[in-house]
């Protein structure tokens, strides 16, 4: 794969079939000519759980696999909650963890072969001066994506490290540090580069203290939807006191966001209305909406607020 | 008023009008003397939804939708057209937008992923659909139509639910998450 740049590893290929089959091709996405299917990899589906150690996920395990381990619903809903939120079952049934993270964004400019824009090569956004409702409001700069994972920021407001392999050997780091915004690389998402594997992902037991959240907001119903923004979070606490908060947002920004300043607000403190209105708004003080799509703000302050009363529940 | 209420009055007034005795054969009334006469279809729905305040979006739980149809000749047909209405309508009012780039006029979602239709979890909990058969002198065998009416209801019952909800109406549609907010936010 890294001697060949038009190689690509397919896993479910619920997300790169579409890709090719709508012939959207630029200098980010050229025109795979080979396909490399890790799903034969063994073990690489794995999920285990440990006390002492956390979960581990191979990145071959199933949204459905990752939704319905026990373990997982127990001592993980947040992460639960997200992989069963993603798409529709039989999407589920097919799709890996491995590609929901690094899956290409739902741009309807980016998967249009009309257009080419910053991010399949080109020097424009379209976004900008074009429709722009589901597009970010946060940390936006040349291309304004939003990250289409649900998965991506449970995975996030669980601590978890992310392990790849590059050619120069394995390499694990803070989901935090893997995924990358335009500023860093228009062209991609994520740290991985032509030929690298997302071969492991691993998180921390949490503390029994820990009540978890995650809600999503989308365009209808519930199925087969991406997120306007979804949020994961986990509150350590004993009752009315947070002692640690971790809260992640989809759908706002061109990678899963950290709301670092409501997690900052909101440590140490006891849980009160107002509290939990200033977290919210210091997390979207920076947030800079683009001509259609201001509403999202407010979305994101009320499901913080929410998500928060609801792992405290 | 309840929504059954409302449906019994509508469909008494639609009852009472004259039909032939059960039996008669009436034939194809498409005749030369109703040349330039034009059929009336009428029909009513009732909508109950749910509002999320936070994140403006809509549910709907509740539909009732009765069609004055002339005489059925195929009652299971038109009960399905109802519903069928019922679903569209229900899209047409939150969801159903064809997209355009503005500068270019390139249409941005000519697809089922971003064109959004709601999935079967979008159709209410709780749907009533039925008609009455005035008969009807200009249609055949005293026919009407429920084609297209059956979609009319729904989204101008929709729109007044929304009012009814959060006291606002959203003056576009789709009434998306966007719209429905900036509604709430101009009030
Ligand atoms: C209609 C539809 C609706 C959807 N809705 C949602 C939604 O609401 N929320 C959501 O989160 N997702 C949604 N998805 C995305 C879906 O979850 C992903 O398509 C799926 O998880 C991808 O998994 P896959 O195994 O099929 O990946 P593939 O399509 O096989 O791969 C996706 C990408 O990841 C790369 N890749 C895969 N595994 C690895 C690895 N181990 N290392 C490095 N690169 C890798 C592939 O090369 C490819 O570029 C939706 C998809 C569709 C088609
Ligand atoms: S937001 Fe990004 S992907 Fe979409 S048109 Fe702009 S540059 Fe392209």
């Amino acid at each position: 794969m890294r001697a060949n740049p038009e190689a690509r590893p397919i896993a479910g290929g619920s997300d790169l079939l579409g890709w090719i089959k709508e012939d959207v091709q630029g200098t980010g996405e050229p025109r795979w000519n080979l396909l490399v299917d890790i799903r034969t990899i063994p073990g690489s589906d794995e999920i285990r759980f440990d006390e002492a150690d956390g979960l581990t996920l191979g990145p071959l395990a199933t949204l459905d696999a990752i939704e319905h381990s026990p373990e997982v619903q127990d001592r993980y809903p947040v992460l639960s909650r997200a992989a069963g939120a993603a798409a529709s079952p039989n999407i589920r049934h097919v799709g890996t963890i491995g590609g929901n993270i690094n899956q290409r964004p739902r741009c309807w400019y980016l998967r249009n072969t009309e257009f080419d824009c910053y991010k399949k090569g080109g020097n424009f956004c379209f976004a900008v001066t074009g429709k722009n409702e589901y597009h970010a409001i946060l940390n936006g700069e040349l291309c304004y994506i939003v990250h289409p994972s649900d998965a991506a920021p449970a995975l996030m407001a669980l601590h978890a490290d992310a392990t790849i392999r590059t050619a120069d050997g394995e390499q694990t780091m803070p989901f935090d540090e893997y995924f990358i915004g335009p500023r860093q690389d228009v062209l991609r998402e994520n740290v991985l580069q032509q030929g690298d594997l997302l071969t492991r992902i691993h998180m921390p037991t949490p503390s029994p203290n820990a009540g978890m959240s995650f809600i999503k907001a989308q365009r209808r119903g519930e199925t087969y939807d991406f997120a306007v923004v979804n949020v994961a979070t986990v509150i350590v606490h004993e009752g009315d006191q947070i002692e640690d908060a971790s809260i992640v947002l989809s759908g706002v920004a061109p990678t899963p966001f950290r709301a670092v300043a409501a997690e900052d607000a909101l440590r140490g403190q006891t849980v009160s209305d107002g509290l939990l209105q200033q977290a919210a708004g210091a997390a979207l003080l920076r947030a800079r909406p683009m001509t259609e799509n201001a509403y999202k703000v407010g979305i994101s302050k009320n499901l913080i607020v929410r998500s928060v009363r609801e792992a405290m529940a | 008023m309840t929504i059954e209420d409302a449906v019994d009055v509508v469909v008494v007034v639609v009852d009472d009008v004259a039909r032939p005795a059960e039996g008669t054969i009436v034939g194809s009334a498409r005749a030369a003397d109703f040349e330039g006469v034009s059929q009336k279809t009428f029909g009513a729905g009732f909508y109950e939804v749910e509002v999320d305040p936070a994140t403006g979006f809509v549910r709907v739980i509740e539909a009732v939708q009765v069609h004055d149809v002339g005489r059925a000749i195929n009652p299971m047909g038109v009960i399905n057209q109802i519903h069928g209405g019922v679903m569209h309508g229900i899209n047409k009012a939150l969801t159903e937008e064809l997209i355009y780039d503005p500068p270019t006029g390139v249409v941005v979602n000519p697809n089922l992923d971003e064109y959004k239709l709601h999935m079967i979890d979008g159709m209410p909990e709780r749907v009533q659909v039925d008609f009455v058969e005035p008969y009807d002198v200009v249609g055949p065998y005293g026919a009407k139509g429920v084609g297209e009416p059956a979609l009319l209801p729904a989204s101008p019952a929709i729109h007044a639910a929304i009012y009814d909800a959060v006291g606002v109406y959203v003056n576009r549609q789709p009434m998306t998450q966007a719209a429905v907010l900036r509604a709430i936010a101009e009030l």
